[in-house]
């Protein structure tokens, strides 16, 4: 099933591109069904079993263990007595742990509810998961549930994103359908994903990936000159590309995918020869005060900013301009002799000191576009780092101990051992003793 | 009286609040009882309350407590008591209690507009499973298979009340009742109907009130949606 999706997204792909820039919605809706034939043609809820309880039945430890972790993993209680339950039961009884775990990772509740919600405090601006459905929370949830044939990297280099089924959408009653015209849908609203949420479909078994990302250029939907996963959804650059200077993206995306805040990574030492005109270099007079300020966070962040020199969000949808962006060289009067963005390069200057280690940096230290800045994220130890740490925050409930910094680190080895399978990653966070008591 | 499913918002949460709350509160309390003040209770304490002889560790000795958020509140109900589909009246009640139940889960973001709306979802969610059991043949229901739902409460002998308290403890709670439990909720139920009956109100509707009014106590309390 796994291999016919990825053959399906190919296929998918190569017809988009068949058709050009001007593909209208309706004839991808109609090729999409066509190309997405059956398994995929079956609305589907998150499955709930109506368990029969069993008054005198004993409960025995090893079952009351597989409760805890079942819904620590899912985010969910089910009763005491359902057979998921005693199916763990038996293997946590046999000493295998992480098979019984595995039971609770392969349940639909695992991605419809955990995995949703870990993904909708990344996708906007309030961290909230009260956040909506959208491109940025879908192609999350995705990418988790096709962890055996996808690298928890193409969250940030990915050129795909997933969407509601188009043969799924065939089968629901007209008047509680799913709106999927791509200009109007998709590109210039969240529509589709809101109408997921809407029907309460059960995500993982309706999403399947469309591939290439679209935007929009000069009033026409195209495909994505330079797409990054998740930092080129839609939900993501209107959370975070919406007016400002473009600063913001960068500060988000090392906040939810490296899980460091500013001034965990501002450093006054490092070269701030691109910091923009824009920026005094003499705020209330005083030089000092930008050295030992502004500049420490400047460094770093306008260094990499020039990634989304093209990238704004304006008419409700993610646009590419042919040029650099006006708001990348606004106030340039402020300090002239600063940098002045003249394409979409980028040079990373968090390199030095602590910025080192947390960061863990694989790849070069200079790039052109989003599509390098989301590899150079990806490829870090910063990132399986913070993925295994918004997994621990999710199944125990609580931020990783001061203590637990070598438990962090193993485990995103571990993840990286495994090929980024994120999957697994939740599982061997699960049965790690320190986490469900 | 109307019946519950023909009540207002309003009436319901009036209904819920003097029936349902004061159990509520109850088990509120019989669940925390073994928790410190913040959020975190010990692994070292016992029930009991003994403790042994080796000093506490905050970082080490203590896990989160945890309650089930907005987001997963409605799921989570859904789950325990086995409904694949819930009522419309449901989904907006578990819409309208989103801002009013916590956003992180955590023990200190508890307070009383979550746990009024937790129970009047509770109610929402009961009445559902009610007019589910109700549809089926007797040997077919999980909960209610012992219950005569055209005859008036009294007819629920302490016996079925048991039967009925057990089966959601397990699916609600994860473990069986406790002796004081069901005593608690069995003479806090006989205390809310006792006579003289409702003017107006059928045998069938008083003992779907009795019954809503154990299962939204249960299912509001707090062992049904921690962590």
């Amino acid at each position: 099933m796994k291999k016919s999706r990825s053959e399906n997204e190919n296929m998918f792909s190569s017809g988009l591109k068949k058709l050009g820039t001007a593909a209208s919605a309706a004839t991808l809706s109609v090729l999409a069904v066509s190309l997405f034939p059956a398994p995929y043609a079956k609305a589907q809820l998150t499955p709930i079993p109506a368990v029969r309880p069993d008054p005198q039945a004993s409960i025995s430890a090893e079952r009351q263990r597989a409760q805890k972790l079942f819904q620590a993993v899912t985010s969910v209680r089910i009763p005491i007595d359902d057979s998921r339950l005693t199916q763990m039961e038996t293997l946590l009884k046999a000493g295998n742990p992480r098979a019984a775990v595995a039971v609770a990772s392969s349940d639909p509740l695992f991605y419809d509810v955990q995995i949703r919600e870990v993904a909708k405090i990344m996708s906007t601006r309030e961290q909230t998961i009260r956040a909506p459905m959208s491109d940025f929370v879908a192609t999350f949830i995705g990418v988790v549930r096709d962890s055996d044939t996808r690298s928890a990297k193409e969250l940030l280099t990915g050129n795909f994103t997933y969407r509601v089924d188009p043969a799924v959408i065939a089968t629901l009653p007209a008047n509680a359908s799913i709106r999927q015209a791509e200009l109007a849908d998709f590109i210039q609203s969240n529509n589709h994903y809101n109408d997921l949420a809407l029907r309460r479909l059960s995500p993982s078994a309706v999403l399947i990936p469309a591939s290439p990302q679209r935007a929009m250029q000069g009033g026409v939907a195209i495909n994505h000159p330079d797409p990054a996963g998740l930092l080129t959804t839609r939900a993501f650059v209107e959370a975070h590309a919406v007016a400002g200077t473009n600063r913001r993206p960068i500060e988000e995306m090392m906040q939810e995918f490296m899980c460091v805040d500013m001034t965990s990574w501002a450093d006054g030492n490092a070269p701030d020869d691109r910091v923009a005109q824009d920026v005094t270099r003499t705020p209330s007079g005083s030089v000092n005060l930008y050295l030992t300020t502004c500049k420490t966070c400047h460094s770093g962040m306008d260094g990499l900013r020039g990634a989304w020199a093209f990238v704004d969000f304006t008419n409700n949808a993610q646009t590419i301009s042919a040029a650099v962006l006006g708001k990348m060289t606004r106030n340039q009067t402020e300090y002239p002799q600063g940098y002045r963005m003249t394409d979409n390069s980028w040079v990373n200057n968090a390199t030095l000191g602590k910025n080192a280690d947390q960061f863990g940096w694989r790849s070069s230290t200079t790039g052109v576009g989003l599509a390098s800045l989301g590899r150079l994220v990806a490829d870090s130890r910063g990132f399986s780092r913070c993925m295994v740490k918004k997994a621990f925050q999710a199944v125990c409930r609580r931020t990783p101990l001061a203590g637990e910094e070598s438990l962090v680190r193993s485990l995103a080895d571990q993840f990286e051992a495994d090929g980024y399978h994120a999957r697994r990653m939740y599982e061997n966070v699960a049965v790690n003793p320190q986490c469900v008591q | 009286m109307k019946k519950f499913k023909e009540m207002t918002l309003s009436q319901k949460r009036k209904l819920l609040a003097s029936t349902g709350l004061p159990m509520a509160a109850l088990v509120l309390m019989i669940g925390f009882q073994n928790c410190s003040p913040g959020i975190v209770q010990s692994t070292k304490l016992s029930s009991t309350g003994g403790s042994s002889n080796t000093p506490l560790n905050i970082d080490e000795d203590t896990k989160p407590v945890t309650v089930t958020h907005s987001e997963n509140l409605l799921v989570t109900m859904q789950s325990i008591t086995g409904l694949q589909t819930v009522s419309n009246n449901t989904i907006n009640a578990a819409n309208a209690a989103k801002a009013k139940v916590t956003e992180t889960g955590k023990a200190d973001s508890i307070n009383g507009p979550m746990w009024l709306s937790i129970t009047n979802l509770s109610g929402e969610v009961c009445l559902d499973l009610i007019n589910d059991e109700k549809a089926k043949a007797q040997a077919d229901r999980r909960f209610f298979g012992q219950v005569n739902f055209t005859a008036a409460p009294a007819a629920m002998t302490p016996e079925i009340k048991d039967d009925v308290i057990r089966r959601m403890a397990r699916n609600f709670w994860g473990r069986n009742e406790t002796p004081a439990e069901r005593t608690v909720i069995k003479s806090s139920l006989d205390a809310a109907l006792v006579d003289p009956r409702r003017t107006g109100v059928s045998d069938v509707v008083e003992t779907e009130d009795a019954l809503i009014f154990t299962c939204s106590a249960m299912l509001a309390s707090l062992d049904a949606v921690r962590f």
